[in-house]
């Protein structure tokens, strides 16, 4: 966990107190078991607890573990997310994109070159805030989420690059019946940034087998209109 | 199972952990207060207890006054959140 350790010196950073809240240490605590984190430290944990003249940060962690220990009490250890929905998220994507965006031949604005990044946030805020939970994979390994199939939905937020082990394993939770939507890429490279002849996702796109979602969203992302295209229910 | 953030626009997380009890954590990012509207799909014919823990302590939640709830109280009920608080809440028998 990190936080500002000029916190220690209102007098150099008097906003402190506004900026990191208690919230600020119980919420990033919380958030992280819930999903998955085994351990938690702070960053310049003694900035926040002996070195603060106010205490107001040491009250913040106080709090945040007496609260992690309750949860730990009522089996937040042994507890699982439903499994419902999976991102997989692509790093081979966002990278071989953004090389593309700044180096290659790509005709559109150098700004797009973080829209691989920009795509995943996007995608997990609208679900956070919309109350719906969801594990996180790293689409590039594919042996992580082998079991895909187990979930119901499969949202990929920007699969630009896609080795064929992953298709694969895609292909056959789509087989299954899981539902899969891809936003902004169909798998046009492999996962070395290598372009395929057509995209790997299209023909299962074509065939109404994977889902396509491409607006504009460092655009358009919070327009409300956006949002609830997203969410509209199909059939 | 489903939660919506009543005030539009909060930034408000949750997560939501599943045993043969329910846990959720709900934590309100945001400097104002929210409502999350939730619905929880548990076994019929049973009655359940909610534990809350918040920044005071433990207690027992309350719906409508009552101390345990059946599985249909609890497809639709509403917690209210202040400004920068956290909540877990237990659902039991």
């Amino acid at each position: 966990m990190n936080y500002s350790w000029g916190s220690a010196a209102p007098d150099k950073n008097p906003l402190c107190a506004e900026t990191y809240p208690h919230i600020c240490y119980i919420g990033a605590v919380l958030g992280g078991a819930v999903n998955g984190a085994t351990s938690l430290n702070f960053w310049r944990y003694n900035h926040a607890v002996n070195l603060d003249p106010i205490q107001r940060r040491r009250e913040g962690v106080k709090l945040a573990f007496s609260m992690l220990d309750t949860l730990a009490a009522w089996g937040g250890r042994t507890a699982r997310i439903p499994q419902d929905i999976a991102i997989l998220r692509s790093r081979a994507s966002e990278d071989w994109f953004q090389l593309k965006v700044l180096y290659g031949d790509y005709p559109g604005d150098r700004i797009d070159n973080t829209r691989g990044f920009d795509h995943f946030h996007w995608l997990a805020l609208q679900l956070l805030q919309n109350g719906y939970l969801f594990e996180t994979y790293f689409q590039d390994h594919a042996e992580a989420w082998e079991h895909a199939e187990s979930f119901k939905v499969i949202i990929l937020p920007f699969p630009y690059s896609m080795s064929m082990t992953a298709f694969g394993t895609l292909a056959a939770a789509v087989a299954k019946g899981v539902r899969v939507i891809a936003i902004g890429a169909r798998g046009e490279t492999d996962e070395l940034g290598n372009p395929y002849p057509q995209p790997l996702l299209k023909g299962l796109n074509d065939d109404g087998k994977v889902g396509y979602f491409d607006p504009d969203l460092q655009e358009k992302g919070s327009y409300p209109e956006t949002v609830k295209t997203f969410f509209k229910p199909t059939s | 199972m489903l939660i919506n953030w009543s005030d539009f626009g909060a930034v408000a997380d949750l997560g939501v952990r599943m045993t043969a009890d329910k846990l959720i954590v709900l934590i309100n990012w945001s400097d104002f207060d929210a409502v999350a509207d939730l619905g929880v799909r548990m076994t019929a014919d049973k009655r359940y207890r909610i534990l809350q823990r918040d920044l005071d302590g433990v207690r027992l939640l309350k719906l409508c006054d009552n101390e345990s709830v059946t599985s249909s109280d609890l497809n639709s009920f509403r917690v209210p959140l202040k400004a920068g608080e956290a909540k877990i809440l237990r659902i039991a028998e």
